[in-house]
């Protein structure tokens, strides 16, 4: 609709963690005001109850957890409150040890007390459960021993502990706010009280800028960006003239058109990255059924039932041609469903899996009984034809239903019928979970680990987070296998044992993994370092400031600066001239009128 | 001395009515012949339904095919693609040709639905002096304050992105307006004699509507119609526009909204944009001018106004 | 949007028509007690009937927001029983209407889903780039397209009238937000014309209190209301036009002439008066399309007014949130029409005041 937003729901993992600061605060208080574009809005700043992305971009700059997760590797975590952990051996106990002297913004200590104080109440349930909850799985209690210590005890090992990027709260505050109450906790600029490296000067819910100044009293010191303005904007268009005319100095939120336009100007850099755990995929029902009873349910085609089926269709849609149109060149090569961001847990499908190969595809729908009839359409094995597949769609972004037009067309070329359903995300999703539809096109991003996104192909997730129905015993017995498997080699031959399961059964055909674009201007800032891989997100959160320095072309860019303001007071003058001219012609009308009529 | 056998009287009563009929609708036709404006609308009008119906025919259906299209991605005009390519390197020109054929069948449908709910209703509201005719003009002046494009856009998230479901969103969001005109006019139509002359005579209310009423509502109703297709086809590519059509359609306000999505105003592709523009526009005002044309053929009062 | 069909607002009601020559200052300030009930009974009405739909409608567009807010997060059956606890949606949809009528008539409208604030603080946030950019844009394009439209008629057949009125046909049939589109293209994004702001109402670091600021709003706010008050101009001069053709029919303004008075004196004092009585109700009216107005405008031009937040609050979509502004743009029109009927009733004698 107005926004392309990412096909993927959860959250954009380029803008997901907190790295492991290099501790050096560079050149202190050098100053300087960074810029920062973005489409899309913030919903709140509350740490327990945000829901979009932009927020948990923003969230890191005003809270602290214990870990951050580093910028070389998603599946890895830097210090952040902690300064470092460990894990027993049986994996059942996880001890953080936190920096000694910390304080809150309010000259509070914050101390482990407020850490097990949070970790508490995320594990309690209510609000912060529903966020955060994921990231204390097993965990059976939180303590706090001692001022600079917090002790996880498990009931069975965790796989993603360490890993602890849950906000932490300052207690005092937070006690006063129960759940019922937590929406009026007090989210302003002055009453905010944070303990990351920045402070909130200006913006609240759904407000269009957010500014931020720096803080000292963070435990990575004083960050050498001042003062980061975030903007808001309602559309791509915005950003890119903005970025152009050099009033925002970096954004996520270009499109990979805008890339190709903006890559050969000045002061400029221009480029996109692999989502490193995002992917995008066609998925199908592979068999919805009513939990209590046993029974089918919903309405699926009977062909996407069977796993044979699916599987044929793995080399019948193009990736290519996926991304040079309904990404317009921002989809990079994946198909399975863990993305490059753990490349050991890779597993790579055999080649015949990998290429588009229409002739392959039809040769092994043929094989599973599904033949063409003298009318060029396609029948079930028992010889009746297919009844007419549907293809659901979010229809609110752009490049996931042209994706889905092109996958109806490769569908009818191989003999079916298929008709295209977009829908918001919430019918989307209703209709999964009501079993109404037979294929699907979304996305998914996940950090941290794989286990993310391995749980929902489980058969407990359906009707919960599964979209695909998909329940396989085998499956889950690894799952379970290797979520309590701590050696580390022996849980990766599982986790790829358990892609290949799904690349056989197919309740998904992965299809690629989206990029993600960016841009920035090098004639006010330097320094722009890149996270997890060349040419990665040099804004992957609040630590890649640390790495940004003002440019000595200062001079040169306030003259540049000088003439855009001339510009303006040159246009804004004359605007100002054609309305006194228009006004004192009015006057003079209305004042001849006027006489005229008593001249009578 | 023979005569003729008289024809039956009845047939005789109909054919007169028929030919006076016939008649009316001459004088209204030369009418509309000599007014300049209403014959260029209609005159564009007819290319526009040429082009939509045999558009097959003006250029190839398998170039809307995105998995087919070959062109460079949103290029300028060239010798290959007159109007340019789309995002999906697709030639503007077979797009906007094709793209005809949504506003006009959505346009006309949903009025047909509007003019049905609306002659009903204003009718209804106007003939009937007790309570029933005042609730249905409350009802009538409610459906007007509520907003047209909020509530024509939470129906269309309701309904779902289909061509049916914008055709039921704009017919359904459309006919309060027509309800007042008709209720206006018959209203006036009430007070002619030959109404009482019909009452006094015992005619029902049914038939008071259908044999009297509607006969003399009718040509408004069609001047009306005329203008409410114009507001419908704006209604539909504002709808599209916002991402409510129907996202498999190829239509110009999809067009306009792929344009819009893909960044084609700050890319500078102005031939995403100007060629489903005008073409709206032309349209819209097509029926506009027709529409009032034939208004001011049916009610002579307004003539003087334009 | 448009409207329907420009004739139907000479329609309306059966009110509207020539009238008698008459200066609006001598009968200003009568209502009889009757009147102002049955205005303001109907109103209330209207809006009783609005909130209600309001309910009902929104209820079937998204029967469980539990499952669009937990996706991604929510993992257990618990974790949605959770969110639909606090969200309310565990009562049967009667209390919940009890609920939600109190709540109305409280001033509590809930808590919007997606900002988690509550909603009358969030439309008050957002209404003010709202009313800057639509009402400079309807009193502009009132003032412009009444004087235009009663130009054309004083003259009519004439070249000024031929040519204004061709014009003033197509910009009616135009949508706006193409014609916004273009501007944005020429005007804002444009490398060479490009001198107006690509968006949003403030530029970065201009403090929007002071004098700069404000004159940096403007700045932002002349294409997105240059695009307005042309689309509404077309139609109000269109209107305009007529109703004034109306009038110069009337025996009064011959009777006006007949006393000696010069061209100008008739068009003000008997033509103008008179013919600005169908602008009225036109202009309540037309308040229920100018909220479309404001949301496609809001989205080409990126300003974060009711319209941008309707459509927010669409994607999730936001039940509280899009109540509270349903009602308030349905409240908008229909006290925008109560007082357009006083304000006719003042200036029209001939409606029992």
């Amino acid at each position: 609709m107005f926004t392309t937003s990412s096909a993927v729901s959860g959250h954009r993992s380029g803008t997901d963690s907190v790295a492991s600061g290099p501790g050096s605060a560079g050149s202190r208080g050098a100053g300087g005001k960074l810029t920062i574009g973005a489409v899309g809005e913030v919903d709140t700043l509350n740490p327990l109850t945000y829901i979009l992305s932009n927020s948990y971009a923003l969230i890191p700059y005003l809270f602290e957890a214990l870990t951050s997760p580093s910028h070389d590797s998603l599946a890895e975590q830097g210090p952040g409150l902690a300064e470092s952990w460990n894990v027993a051996a049986d994996g059942l106990t996880v001890t953080y040890h936190m920096r000694p002297g910390l304080k809150w913004s309010d000259g509070k200590p914050l101390t482990a007390a407020d850490a097990a104080y949070t970790l508490g109440r995320v594990l309690e349930g209510g609000q912060g459960n529903s966020t955060w909850g994921n990231y204390l799985d097993n965990v059976k209690t939180v303590n706090a021993p001692d001022d600079i210590t917090v002790e996880l005890s498990l009931g069975a090992p965790s796989a993603t502990l360490p890993k602890m990027p849950i906000p932490i709260l300052p207690k005092h505050i937070f006690e006063h706010y129960p759940d019922e109450k937590l929406d009026q906790y007090p989210l302003g600029p002055k009453s905010l009280v944070t303990s990351g490296p920045y402070r909130l000067l200006e913006g609240g819910a759904g407000s269009s800028l957010y500014r931020f100044e720096a803080w000292p009293g963070n435990w990575r010191g004083l960050s050498p960006v001042a003062y980061v303005d975030w903007r808001f904007f309602k559309a791509q268009d915005t950003i890119m003239q903005a970025i152009r005319k050099g009033e925002i100095d970096y954004t996520p939120s270009v499109n990979a058109l805008q890339v190709r336009k903006l890559k050969n100007r000045q002061h400029m850099y221009a480029g996109q990255f692999p989502l490193l755990g995002n992917f995008v995929e066609v998925g199908f029902n592979s068999g919805s059924s009513d939990l209590k009873t046993g029974r089918p349910l919903g309405d699926p085609n009977p062909a996407v039932l069977d796993p044979k089926f699916r599987f044929a269709l793995s080399t019948a849609f193009d990736p290519a041609e996926l991304s040079r149109k309904a990404f317009k060149g921002g989809l990079s090569p994946l198909r399975t469903i863990v993305p490059d961001g753990f490349p050991d847990f890779q597993w790579k499908p055999p080649a015949d899996g990998t290429t588009y190969d229409p002739k392959l595809a039809a040769q092994r729908l043929d094989e599973a009984g599904y033949k063409l009839d003298a009318h060029g359409r396609r029948t079930l094995p028992t010889g009746r034809s297919v009844p007419r597949l549907r293809i659901a769609v979010d229809a609110s972004d752009q490049s996931s239903l042209l994706a889905t037009r092109l996958v109806r067309e490769w569908m009818q070329n191989l003999g079916f019928d298929i008709t295209l359903d977009a829908m918001t995300a919430d019918k989307l999703t209703d209709e999964i979970l009501s079993g109404n539809y037979d294929m699907f096109w979304w996305g998914w991003g996940f950090s941290d680990d794989p286990d993310a996104m391995l749980v929902y192909l489980t058969c407990d997730q359906r009707s919960l987070q599964s979209d695909s129905w998909y329940c396989s015993e085998e499956y889950d017995d690894l799952y379970t296998e290797q979520k309590n498997e701590l050696d580390h080699d022996k849980r990766v031959e599982i986790v790829k044992k358990m892609q290949q399961i799904l690349y056989h059964d197919a309740p998904y055909i992965v299809m690629g993994q989206p990029m993600a674009q960016q841009a920035y201007r090098s004639d006010r800032w330097t320094g722009w370092t890149s996270a997890f891989q060349p040419g990665g997100d040099v804004m992957a959160d609040v630590t890649s400031l640390y790495d940004l320095r003002p440019t000595d072309g200062a001079a040169q860019d306030v003259s540049a600066d000088r003439t855009a303001r001339t510009a303006t007071v040159v246009y804004r003058s004359l605007a100002a001239l054609i309305l006194i001219l228009l006004l004192g012609r009015f006057a003079v009308a209305r004042w001849r009128r006027a006489t005229a009529e008593e001249r009578e | 001395m023979t005569t003729a056998p008289a024809p039956p009287r009845r047939s005789s009563a109909r054919a007169l009515r028929w030919k006076l009929r016939r008649e009316a609708w001459g004088r209204t036709w030369a009418k509309f012949r000599a007014n300049r404006a209403g014959m260029v609308g209609l005159a564009v009008l007819l290319v526009f339904a040429v082009i939509a119906v045999f558009a097959p025919l003006l250029a190839d259906s398998h170039e809307l095919r995105v998995s087919a299209a070959s062109g460079p991605i949103l290029a300028p005009p060239s010798r290959k693609y007159p109007l340019g390519t789309d995002d999906n390197g697709r030639s503007i020109l077979t797009l906007l040709i094709f793209g005809a054929r949504v506003p006009l069948l959505v346009g006309l449908m949903a009025t047909v639905i509007s003019m049905v709910i609306g002659t009903i209703v204003g009718m209804a509201s106007g003939i009937s002096d007790g309570w029933a005719g005042t609730v249905l003009f409350r009802l009538t002046e409610w459906f007007i304050v509520i907003p047209f494009l909020p509530l024509a856009l939470v129906l269309a998230t309701l309904l779902g992105g289909s061509l049916l479901s914008i055709i039921v969103v704009i017919g359904i969001t459309g006919w309060p307006a027509t309800a007042l005109v008709i209720r206006a006019q018959t209203f006036s139509v009430r007070e002619r004699p030959f109404m009482e002359r019909a009452r006094v005579l015992g005619a029902g209310p049914w038939h008071l509507m259908s044999k009297h009423v509607f006969p003399n509502v009718l040509p408004l109703v069609f001047a009306n119609t005329t203008l409410t297709v114009a507001g419908s086809v704006l209604a539909e590519t504002t709808l599209s526009f916002l991402g409510f059509g129907d996202p498999t359609a190829v239509s110009w306000g999809t067009m306009l909204n792929a344009a819009f999505g893909t960044g084609a105003v700050s890319l500078g592709a102005w031939w995403a944009l100007l060629p489903p523009g005008i073409c709206v526009i032309v349209v819209v005002l097509a029926f506009t001018m027709a529409g009032q044309a034939l208004e001011d053929i049916v009610n002579p009062r307004l003539k003087e106004g334009r | 949007m448009t409207s329907p069909s420009i004739s139907t607002a000479t329609h309306v009601d059966g009110l509207v028509g020539p009238g008698f020559p008459h200066r609006r200052s001598r009968l200003a300030g009568r209502f009889s007690r009757r009147f102002v009930l049955t205005q303001f009974a109907g109103s209330a009405c209207a809006l009783m009937f609005v909130i209600v739909v309001n309910f009902f409608l929104f209820r079937v567009i998204n029967p469980h927001p539990e499952r669009t807010l937990g996706r991604g997060k929510a993992r257990t059956a618990e974790d949605l029983e959770e969110i639909r606890r606090r969200l309310g949606l565990d009562e049967s949809l009667w209390m919940q209407f009890g609920k939600y009528l109190k709540q109305v008539f409280t001033g509590d409208f809930g808590v919007s889903f997606q900002y988690s604030k509550p909603v009358p603080d969030l439309i008050g946030e957002r209404v003010w780039p709202t009313l800057l950019l639509v009402l400079p844009a309807t009193v502009l394009s009132i003032w412009l397209g009444s004087r235009l439209g009663s130009r054309q008629a004083w003259k009519h057949g004439g070249r000024f009238d031929r040519s204004t009125s061709a014009f003033a046909t197509v910009l009616y049939s135009m949508p706006e937000w193409w014609l916004g589109l273009l501007l944005f293209m020429v005007f804002a994004a444009n490398p060479v014309f490009g001198v107006f702001p690509i968006g949003g109402l403030h530029s970065p670091g201009v403090a929007p209190m002071s004098v700069e600021g404000v004159a940096d709003t403007i700045w932002h706010l002349v294409l997105p209301t240059t695009t307005l008050t042309v689309t509404y101009l077309a139609e109000y001069s269109m209107i305009m036009r007529s109703s004034m053709l109306d009038v110069m029919g009337e025996d009064y303004l011959l009777t006006g002439r007949a006393k000696g008075l010069s061209d100008r004196q008739v068009l003000h004092r008997h033509a103008l008066p008179n013919a600005r009585l169908p602008m009225t109700t036109l202009i309540a009216l037309n308040l229920a399309f100018t909220v479309g107005g404001a949301i496609t405008i809001e989205t080409v031009f990126s300003i974060p007014g009711l319209g941008l937040l309707t459509s927010e609050a669409m994607r999730i979509p936001d039940l509280p949130l899009l109540q509270g502004l349903f009602l308030v743009f349905s409240a908008a029109v229909v006290v925008a029409n109560m007082v357009a009927n006083f304000i006719y009733a003042l200036q029209d004698p001939r409606v029992k005041a």
